[in-house]
């Protein structure tokens, strides 16, 4: 083989995966490299190489840096596109109830009584869940588990209201409503755990618990609203619009979360969170860590916490704006071309920062440090109180 | 022998050799050459990783009739590069620390590379 048998055949290989305009960037470059390494070594340059399709694969695997951030698409949500593996790995803590799994039947307004698979009260009807579009939760007290549907069945609730049933459901329009209503004056808020496995794709989900835990995975929701008075939320491997999570007291964990755009806000970290058996290790073994993002991506972000510190990673090309005002912020991304704002308090101190000064950054003095980075590059740092 | 450079290293070196002057990608490939063991296909994806990430410029020079692409390190890729060496200075030293483990400590800092 010649040279030019090498850049035709390279250009074959490529032509169909690269944009023009790479394709001939590439074909000029091995073009230009067997030209200066002139005829007595185009031999021994065509052996060094290799052969095309090696190169070829070579210049494509490099081409596998960070995914796109979708584009908010209201009407449309199946045009998220869902990163990361795993999705189809079922938790453990999912898996393990996966055997008691009870489908319940689409009975308007129907009362949950606290039970577990195989009481009575309840209808073997099941459930029709591909139906389901929109969520909305609103409790007192409960954890609320929510998985694809591949990992489960249906609506499965165990241990709640007792000795009075008061948590209640029902499916209209398409949209899934939990809730409880009256429960006798003075009395405790009952509880319990809800596990729910819906579509992978819905429209809008609105959660609302005042105390306890919340998991959700594996799901594309174009807006995701999620309000925990007292307690942790986990959400993981999702993509979205637009996130918007807020936690009094407690954390906020993300991970694997892909959103045009993220807003995260805990007002002070709790003594032990929410409920300890699910909190993500991290934040229990954490030193006060509140809101942690990592492996995430936005095109805006905005993470907020009152007391404690703010932890983020991922691919953040576009807005940022981290506040801690009385806690410390890490933060470290790639792909970034953006105007960062990053609010501190007023005695803090810079610790570590690196690789970007060459992009352009400046300390504005008070309490707003502004940071530019022109291009994709890495950067990281981290400010302490 | 030589040890294999992983994608981060081979990054720092070829803006190394940037911040000696613009080069091509051939001149490039073999200057490097001389003290790694590198492929010849090997710097064309690097190259344009780091171009696209700002760190490099490129410009076209006529030469014989055709034309050089030139690759010019930019400010950010100096940023990069300080970060890097910084990186590798670490580095090197918790290497050494597991490799001369048995030799005085005031010899650090004085063993070639490669």
């Amino acid at each position: 083989m010649g040279k030019a048998d090498f850049l035709s055949e390279l250009r074959r290989a490529l032509s169909s995966r690269l944009p023009e305009e790479e394709l001939s960037d590439a074909l000029a470059y091995y073009e230009e490299y067997f030209a200066e390494a002139g005829e007595d070594r185009e031999e021994a340059v065509l052996q060094e190489l290799g052969s095309p399709a090696a190169v070829a694969a070579k210049v494509l695997e490099d081409r596998g840096d960070a995914p796109p951030v979708p584009k908010k698409s209201p009407s449309r949500p199946k045009e998220l596109v869902l990163w990361g593996v795993g999705i189809l790995m079922a938790c453990g803590v999912l898996a393990a109830v996966l055997l008691a799994l009870l489908p319940l039947g689409p009975e308007e307004g129907a009362p949950l009584y606290g039970v577990i698979a195989g009481s009575e009260g309840f209808s073997d009807d099941l459930m029709d869940m591909e139906a389901i579009h929109r969520l909305e939760i609103d409790l007192p007290a409960a954890e609320v588990l929510i998985a694809p549907e591949t990992e489960g069945t249906g609506l499965y609730v165990e241990r709640w209201g007792e000795p009075n049933p008061n948590l209640y459901y029902d499916v209209e329009n398409g949209t899934l409503r939990l809730w409880t209503e009256a429960w006798e004056e003075d009395a405790e808020p009952s509880g319990g755990t809800v596990y729910l496995y819906l579509p992978r794709t819905l429209v809008w989900a609105d959660i609302n618990l005042d105390r306890g835990f919340l998991s959700v995975h594996g799901l594309e929701v174009q807006d995701l609203d999620v309000t925990i008075g007292q307690g942790d939320a986990a959400l993981e491997q999702l993509a979205t619009g637009t996130l918007e999570a807020e936690v009094g007291t407690g954390t906020l964990y993300l991970d694997h979360v892909r959103g045009g755009t993220l807003k995260g806000s805990v007002t002070r970290l709790g003594d032990q969170g929410g409920l300890e058996e699910h909190t993500p290790e991290a934040l229990v073994e954490g030193d006060g860590t509140a809101l942690v993002l990592e492996h995430c991506g936005a095109g805006v972000l905005e993470l907020r916490c009152q007391a404690g510190d703010v932890a983020a990673s991922g691919t953040f090309p576009g807005t940022v704006s981290l506040e801690a005002p009385q806690g410390s912020v890490y933060f470290s991304t790639t792909l970034a071309r953006m105007d960062y704002q990053i609010s501190r308090s007023g005695g803090s101190e810079l610790l570590v920062y690196q690789d970007v000064e060459g992009g352009g950054s400046n300390y504005s003095g008070g309490d707003r440090w502004d940071l530019q980075v022109q291009a994709k590059t890495a950067a990281y740092l981290h400010f302490a109180a | 022998m030589t040890f294999p450079l992983g994608a981060p290293l081979l990054d720092a070196c070829v803006l190394g050799v940037l911040t000696q002057g613009d080069a091509y990608g051939y001149s490039l490939t073999q200057r490097m050459k001389e003290v790694v063991d590198l492929s010849e296909s090997t710097l064309y994806p690097v190259l344009r990783r780091l171009r696209q990430a700002g760190c490099l410029n490129v410009y076209d020079q006529p030469y014989q009739g055709r034309n050089r692409r030139y690759y010019a390190i930019t400010p950010v890729g100096r940023t990069l590069l300080s970060g890097y060496r910084e990186a590798w200075r670490e580095y090197r030293g918790q290497i050494e620390t597991m490799l001369f483990s048995e030799e005085p400590e005031e010899g650090g800092g004085e063993y070639g590379e490669g």
